[in-house]
C-alpha cells in the first residue's frame, strides 16, 4: 500500500472525527509492521504482543484528538506508544526491569540520532526498522556460542537450507537439527540483548 | 541427545520448512520471531476488538461512557488550577542521583551537585503515565504534549467527588454521627475472627493454667539436657573397644552408629527377646548415661549438625579419658556402679570420654531404675530422635552453592549425608532398645561413618555429575585414552558423527592432564555441541571450573552461562 502525505493527512483528520473506516485503514495499514518490526522484536512472546500491539491502537484512537499533523508519519506516534507498553511489559516483570530499561535507552538513542524515514512509505519498506532489530540480533548472538551463532545465522538470516548447514558443519541433518534447537533456545536467554 | 528433544528439533526444523501446522514451543520462538518476524503469526487482534476497548475519544461508543464530559465545570477547572499553582517541585537533583545504580553516577560518592533551579526543574510525573507514553517530542510538536499532559490531570480526568478522600471522611462522619449514637452493633458472622469467643468458666480456666504450667515445667526439664556431639571426639585409634562396656556407648551409639536401620533393629529385638518392660528400663539407662538427669547435675549435652564430620582429637580424648581415670580414683572407696559415672560432670569443657572403669553391668543398673524414671526418660529419648534429628537434618541440608557445578555436587553430597544421617538415625533407635553394644563397635562406626562422608566429598568434587551418566566407551577404549599425553592424539579420537562419544573422551582424557592441556581439550567439546546434552553439559561445567582454577573467571562465567542454557 502506498500513499501520500496528504492521503495519510486526509485520513488523520478523518480519525479525529471518529470515522470508522478511517480505523480501519489505520489499523490495516500499520498493525502489522507494528506487530512483526516493532513489538514483537522486542518482546518476542506472542500473546503478549498482541496485548501490547491492541494497547497501542486504543491508546491512539482514544487521544487520537490530541495527535497534531507534522511533516511525519503517524507510524512514529504509533511505535513510540508501542515500545513504551513493550518497556511497562518488562517493568511488570521483577526480572525484567533491567531490560526495560535498556529497551527504553536504545530506543531513545534511536530518537536522538534521528531517523531517516519520515513517511510511512519509508516506514512500510522496513529497511530502517529492520536495522534496528538487526543491531539487536548481532548484540545477541555476539553473546551466544560461536557454533550457536552460526547456525541461527546460516539458518535464518541467511535462509539456508539444513542440508546445507549440516555440510557446512560437517555432521548430519538430524545433528544440525538438535544444534539449531538448541542455539535457539540459548538464544532466548540473551534477547533483547 | 534425548528423544524428545530429538523431536522437538525435527518439528522446529520443519515448522521453518514450511510445515506450520502449530507453532513452536515458546523457548525456541523467540529466536524465530527476532530473527525472522516475517515468520510470525498475523496478530490475532482485529481492530473491532481494539475498538471495543476504546473508552473515550471520538471512537468511543454512548455505551462506554461511563461520565459525562463536564470540562465546562467552571468549579472543578478552578479548584484544579488552584491545586496546580500550588504544587511545588519535589524532586531534585539529588533525589535522581540517589536513585542511580549503575553508570558511571551510581557512586555512592558523588558529589551532591548544587541545586540551580533553572537547570533542575522536574515536574512530578502522573501516575498514569500517558505523557510517557506520548512522550515524543521528536516526532510530536510540544503543544500536543502539553495538550496531553494537561487532558492527563485536567478536570475531565479527575473528578473530585471521586477522590477516596472524600469517600474517607463520608464513612467517618457516618459513623460518628448515626452509627455511634445510635449504639449500632453489626452483625458478625460465626466464621470472623470478631465473632465472639465461647467463654470458659473461671475454674475450668484455672485448672488448664495449672496444666499448661505443669506441661511446661515438664518440657523445660526435658528441654534442658542436649547433646554437645562435637565434645564427642573419637577416633579408631583413641577408643580401646576391651575395656568399655559402659554408659558413654549409649552415647557414642546414639550419635555414630549409622549402620543399623530399623529393620536391623526389629531384628536385633526379635533376637534378643526384649520385652517391652525392659524396652524403656533401657532407653533410661541410655538416657541416664548420655543425659545425666539421674544425678540431677549440670550435663550439657547439645546436638550440633554435621557433629561426625568435626575433627577427631586424640588429645582430647586422652586428656578426658585421664581426667576421668583421676576422678574414678576419687571415688574407688564408692561401689562401681553406674551412678558414679552418671554423676560425673559431662560438660563440654570435658569431652564426654567413657570411663574405663565401669565394668558393671548394664541390667544391675536398670534394676534401680524406678519405672517412672523410665518412662520419663523414654520421652526424652523419644523427643530426641524426632525432632533433634529432623532438625539436624534440616540444618545440613541448608547448602550454598556459586556455580551450577556447585550446585550439583553439592546435591549429590547431601544426598550422600542424608543416606548417612538416615542411617544414624537409625543407629540411634538401635541405640534406645540396645544399651548393650561395646564401644567398639561405635568406633567402628564413627570410622565408616568418616568415610563415608570423605567418599561423599571425593565423589562431590570429581563428579561434575559424571557418575551418574552411563559411559559411552569400552574399557579398552578407556584404558587407552588414558595413556595419550597430547591434546592431538586425543582429538583424533573424536569424531563428528559420534558426538556423545567425543565428548565423553574429551572429558576422560582431561582427567589425566594438566589443567593448561585439559582446558585446551574441553574447548573442543563446542564442536560437539550436537551430541548428548548431559556429556556437553559435563564437559563445559569441568571446563568453567578449570578455567576458574586458572584464573580465568570470565570465560568460566561464560561456559558456566553455556552450561545453564543446556536443558
Amino acid at each position: 500500500m502506498t500513499f501520500t502525505v496528504e492521503q495519510e493527512r486526509e485520513m488523520i483528520l478523518a480519525l479525529q472525527k471518529g470515522d470508522r473506516k478511517a480505523a480501519s485503514w489505520l489499523y490495516e495499514t500499520f498493525a502489522d509492521t507494528l506487530f512483526r518490526k516493532v513489538i514483537l522484536s522486542r518482546l518476542p512472546y506472542v500473546e503478549q504482543a498482541e496485548d501490547v500491539l491492541c494497547d497501542t491502537f486504543r491508546i491512539a484512537l482514544e487521544k487520537i484528538e490530541t495527535y497534531q499533523i507534522i511533516d511525519r508519519s503517524i507510524f512514529f506516534w504509533l511505535r513510540r506508544i508501542a515500545i513504551n507498553l513493550v518497556v511497562d511489559t518488562y517493568r511488570k516483570q521483577v526480572r525484567k526491569r533491567e531490560l526495560a530499561e535498556r529497551i527504553l535507552a536504545r530506543d531513545a538513542v534511536h530518537m536522538v540520532m534521528g531517523s531517516r524515514s519520515t513517511q510511512a512509505d519509508d516506514v512500510l519498506s522496513q529497511a530502517e526498522e529492520e536495522q534496528d532489530t538487526k543491531t539487536m540480533v548481532n548484540l545477541a548472538l555476539e553473546k551466544l556460542n560461536p557454533r550457536y551463532a552460526k547456525a541461527l545465522r546460516m539458518r535464518l538470516l541467511e535462509d539456508r537450507s539444513r542440508e546445507s548447514c549440516a555440510e557446512s558443519f560437517g555432521i548430519s541433518v538430524g545433528n544440525f537439527d538438535v544444534l539449531f534447537h538448541r542455539a535457539s533456545k540459548a538464544f532466548r536467554d540473551n534477547y533483547p540483548p | 541427545m534425548t528423544t524428545s528433544e530429538e523431536q522437538q528439533a525435527q518439528h522446529l526444523a520443519n515448522w521453518i520448512d514450511g510445515d506450520r501446522s502449530t507453532l513452536p514451543h515458546e523457548d525456541v520462538a523467540v529466536a524465530i520471531w527476532a530473527l525472522r518476524p516475517d515468520l510470525a503469526p498475523k496478530p490475532r487482534v482485529s481492530i473491532e476488538d481494539v475498538l471495543s476497548l476504546v473508552r473515550s475519544g471520538p471512537f468511543s461508543s454512548d455505551d462506554n461512557v461511563l461520565y459525562e464530559d463536564d470540562s465546562n465545570d467552571d468549579f472543578v477547572l478552578s479548584v484544579f488550577a488552584q491545586v496546580e499553582a500550588e504544587s511545588p517541585n519535589r524532586v531534585s537533583l539529588d533525589d535522581v542521583l540517589s536513585r542511580i545504580q549503575t553508570g558511571p553516577f551510581s557512586s555512592a560518592e558523588t558529589p551532591s551537585l548544587e541545586k540551580d533551579s533553572d537547570a533542575v526543574q522536574f515536574h512530578v510525573v502522573s501516575e498514569g503515565g500517558l505523557a510517557e507514553t506520548l512522550d515524543d517530542s521528536k516526532h510530536v510538536p510540544k503543544n500536543t504534549l502539553n495538550d496531553v499532559s494537561s487532558t492527563s490531570v485536567s478536570a475531565n480526568n479527575n473528578h473530585w467527588w471521586r477522590t477516596p478522600w472524600l469517600a474517607g471522611g463520608l464513612a467517618t462522619a457516618l459513623v460518628f454521627f448515626v452509627l455511634l449514637p445510635s449504639g449500632f452493633e453489626s452483625p458478625v458472622s460465626e466464621d470472623s475472627i470478631f465473632a465472639p469467643k465461647p467463654q470458659f468458666e473461671e475454674s475450668r480456666f484455672v485448672e488448664f493454667v495449672e496444666e499448661v504450667e505443669e506441661v511446661s515445667q515438664k518440657q523445660a526439664s526435658r528441654l534442658s539436657p542436649t547433646i554437645d556431639a562435637g565434645s564427642v571426639q573419637l577416633s579408631n585409634e583413641d577408643i580401646q573397644p576391651a575395656a568399655e562396656k559402659i554408659e558413654a556407648s549409649s552415647i557414642l551409639e546414639l550419635l555414630a552408629d549409622k549402620d543399623a536401620t530399623e529393620g536391623n533393629i526389629e531384628a536385633y529385638e526379635d533376637s534378643e527377646q526384649v520385652t517391652k518392660d525392659a524396652l524403656p528400663q533401657k532407653k533410661s539407662i541410655l538416657k541416664s548415661a548420655s543425659v545425666g538427669g539421674v544425678g540431677g547435675d549440670s550435663v550439657q549435652v547439645e546436638t550440633k549438625p554435621i557433629s561426625m564430620t568435626s575433627p577427631v582429637s586424640r588429645n582430647s580424648v586422652v586428656e578426658a579419658g585421664a581426667k576421668q581415670d583421676e576422678q574414678d580414683n576419687k571415688e574407688k572407696d564408692s561401689p562401681a556402679s553406674m551412678e558414679a559415672s552418671v554423676d560425673e560432670d559431662l560438660s563440654p569443657s570435658a569431652p564426654s570420654v567413657p570411663s574405663r572403669k565401669l565394668e558393671v553391668p548394664i541390667e544391675e543398673v536398670m534394676k534401680e531404675e524406678s519405672a517412672e524414671d523410665a518412662e520419663e526418660m523414654e520421652e526424652s529419648l523419644d523427643y530426641l530422635d524426632e525432632s533433634d534429628l529432623v532438625k539436624q537434618e534440616r540444618e545440613v541440608s541448608v547448602v550454598t552453592a556459586s556455580t551450577a557445578t556447585d550446585i550439583q555436587a553439592t546435591s549429590q553430597e547431601s544426598i550422600v549425608s542424608n543416606r548417612v544421617r538416615s542411617k544414624r538415625k537409625g543407629g540411634l533407635l538401635k541405640a534406645k532398645q540396645s544399651a548393650r553394644q561395646p564401644l567398639s563397635s561405635a568406633s567402628e562406626d564413627v570410622v565408616t561413618d568418616s568415610v563415608v562422608m570423605t567418599e561423599s566429598k571425593t565423589f562431590a568434587t570429581q563428579s561434575e555429575s559424571s557418575v551418574q551418566l552411563p559411559l559411552v566407551l569400552s574399557s579398552e577404549q578407556q584404558n587407552t585414552i588414558q595413556t595419550l599425553r597430547t591434546p592431538e592424539e586425543i582429538f583424533a579420537l573424536c569424531n563428528a558423527s559420534s558426538p556423545t562419544k567425543s565428548l565423553e573422551v574429551l572429558w576422560l582424557s582431561s582427567m589425566n592432564l594438566p589443567v593448561p592441556l585439559s582446558i585446551e581439550v574441553l574447548k573442543v567439546s563446542a564442536e560437539y555441541d550436537h551430541g548428548d546434552v548431559r556429556y556437553l553439559k559435563r564437559n563445559w561445567l569441568r571446563l568453567a571450573i578449570l578455567l576458574r582454577r586458572s584464573g580465568d573467571v570470565t570465560l568460566a562465567a561464560f561456559y558456566e552461562s553455556q552450561a545453564a542454557a543446556l536443558p
